[in-house]
């Protein structure tokens, strides 16, 4: 057999060695747990459904030569249900396939059952195909917003990353410190005008919460359920390259006016996934997150310029800068411009954070037996 | 109508550009040339080239079940392009 065909669970292994051979170490060497990972991300979820299912390559000389993730999630328009898949991991073997694999897969993977595709961890080699397929670059949701925290930390964790070495960064660390106190009266965010009342947002919270607020600002929103929500922090809990997962609701007089879902991590970069409040509460809610992130210690929060957050994240001294592109492809034009406008599909219910090419695998999630890894963060098209 | 000539005109058509890139001349192409080999198209040209035969031709290609090791010269695509769109 050659061609495209749905991903079966015993291609796990040989996708997992693909994606070891393309996008990690470029060896054949696959550490324990990447391929547990492929598993549960394509298989073993809430969401998960054969109909929409990832795609694989095949040739008859090599086997797996390409593969691309589908990844389902449920989306509302209007309050109506709509099928919609996040296209995740793009890869094709460069050594064994031609530059053919990667967009017959893109265009296999947009041609399916779905009404609507995207993806918000675009190359822009992807994002090139993928407008030629008839998708759309959202912006600004293709820029981030950064507000820089301590920048000798976040100056060194830039190009000290390229090293990837912990002794290093452990040597470096006590000089960044002592020059970062030094500009904290310039670089410490000013504390919310406000003191509103926190809270761990739960799995179920979220899910209501998302309702309740998400209900101002766009017609097509992610239809969560409890179920799905647990699974997805609990993902992402177990993402030792991205920091630790902070989930925090916010209330006034006991009514909730906004919550954040963030990973946050000591002298690193720590990244927003999602931050919703009511309008006139966006930007005390991410006061709250820029204390809770100093706090932590982090050199930096990074997070997608979504539109409500244009004004509060450019009135708190935030660089703005070219990210991964955020994009959507519909198969009926309507359906598009509606997201373009009306959208509440944040990096929470995208495949940006799954970071696949940053795990090291080395430790065990415990009686699950599921090792804490995950694998990349952006579409790879050889080729380019 | 999708013979044999329409289809290489509507492939060396979308092939040009890459072509005179290369410094080769798209008129002294023959059918043995070996366009993926020839490292003259990567991903995106060949996006290119599929949606420029496509409109060339009027139609969709499903080429999601074609064996392009089989594509190893121009007369090869032609003859596979071909078997697609006029199915025996």
């Amino acid at each position: 057999m050659t061609g495209i065909r749905p991903v079966e669970l015993s291609d796990i292994e040989e996708i997992a060695a693909l994606y070891e051979r393309v996008a990690r170490s470029g060896t054949n060497v696959v550490p324990q747990g990447l391929a547990e990972q492929f598993a549960r991300y394509v298989f073993d979820h809430p969401w998960a459904d054969a109909e929409l299912p990832s795609l694989v390559f095949e040739t008859a000389r090599d086997g797996i030569v390409g593969f691309i993730g589908s990844h389902v999630r449920h989306v509302r328009v209007g309050g109506e249900r709509i099928r919609a898949v996040c296209s995740g991991q793009l890869v094709s073997d460069r050594d064994r396939a031609n530059p053919t694999v990667g967009p017959l897969l893109l265009r296999a993977l947009i041609g399916g059952d779905q009404d609507l595709t995207f993806t918000d961890g675009a190359s822009p080699l992807v994002r090139d195909i993928w407008c030629r397929f008839g998708g759309a670059v959202l912006y600004p949701e293709s820029l981030s917003w950064v507000r820089v925290l301590r920048p000798s930390a976040a100056a060194s964790h830039r190009l000290l990353a390229r090293y990837n070495s912990d002794r290093l960064r452990t040597a470096s660390r006590p000089v960044m410190s002592m020059l970062d106190r030094g500009a904290e009266h310039w670089t410490k965010p000013s504390p919310p005008s406000e003191q509103l009342r926190s809270s761990i947002l739960h799995p179920g919270d979220y899910v209501q919460l998302y309702q309740r607020l998400c209900n101002d600002f766009g017609r097509v929103e992610v239809d969560w359920d409890t179920p799905f929500v647990d699974w997805l922090m609990e993902e992402l809990r177990h993402l030792p390259s991205r920091g630790e997962l902070v989930c925090k609701a916010f209330h006034r007089s006991g009514k909730p006016v906004g919550y954040y879902v963030a990973l946050v991590e000591k002298a690193k970069v720590a990244r927003l996934l999602e931050l919703t409040a009511l309008p006139a509460d966006v930007g005390v809610v991410l006061d709250h997150l820029l204390e809770d992130v100093w706090s932590a210690g982090a050199s930096a929060l990074q997070g997608r310029l979504e539109p409500s957050l244009f004004e509060p994240v450019a009135r708190r001294g935030s660089l703005i800068v070219p990210s991964e592109r955020v994009l959507f492809h519909a198969k009926q034009a309507e359906l598009l411009a509606e997201v373009r406008h009306h959208h509440r599909i944040s990096r929470f219910a995208g495949e940006w954070w799954m970071g696949h090419h940053t795990e090291q695998f080395v430790e065990n999630r415990g009686p699950r037996g599921r090792a804490s890894a995950s694998w990349i963060d952006s579409a790879v098209v050889h080729g380019s | 109508m999708c013979d044999e000539t329409r289809i290489r005109n509507a492939v060396l058509g979308a092939l040009r550009q890459p072509l005179v890139i290369a410094g080769l001349d798209p008129n002294d192409i023959d059918n043995d040339f070996d366009i993926l080999g020839s490292g003259i198209i990567d991903s995106l040209a060949f996006v290119d080239l599929l949606l420029a035969v496509e409109a060339e031709l009027g139609s969709q290609l499903e080429l999601e079940l074609l064996d392009f090791d089989d594509v190893t010269s121009l007369g090869a695509l032609m003859r596979i392009l071909h078997r697609i769109l006029v199915p025996a």
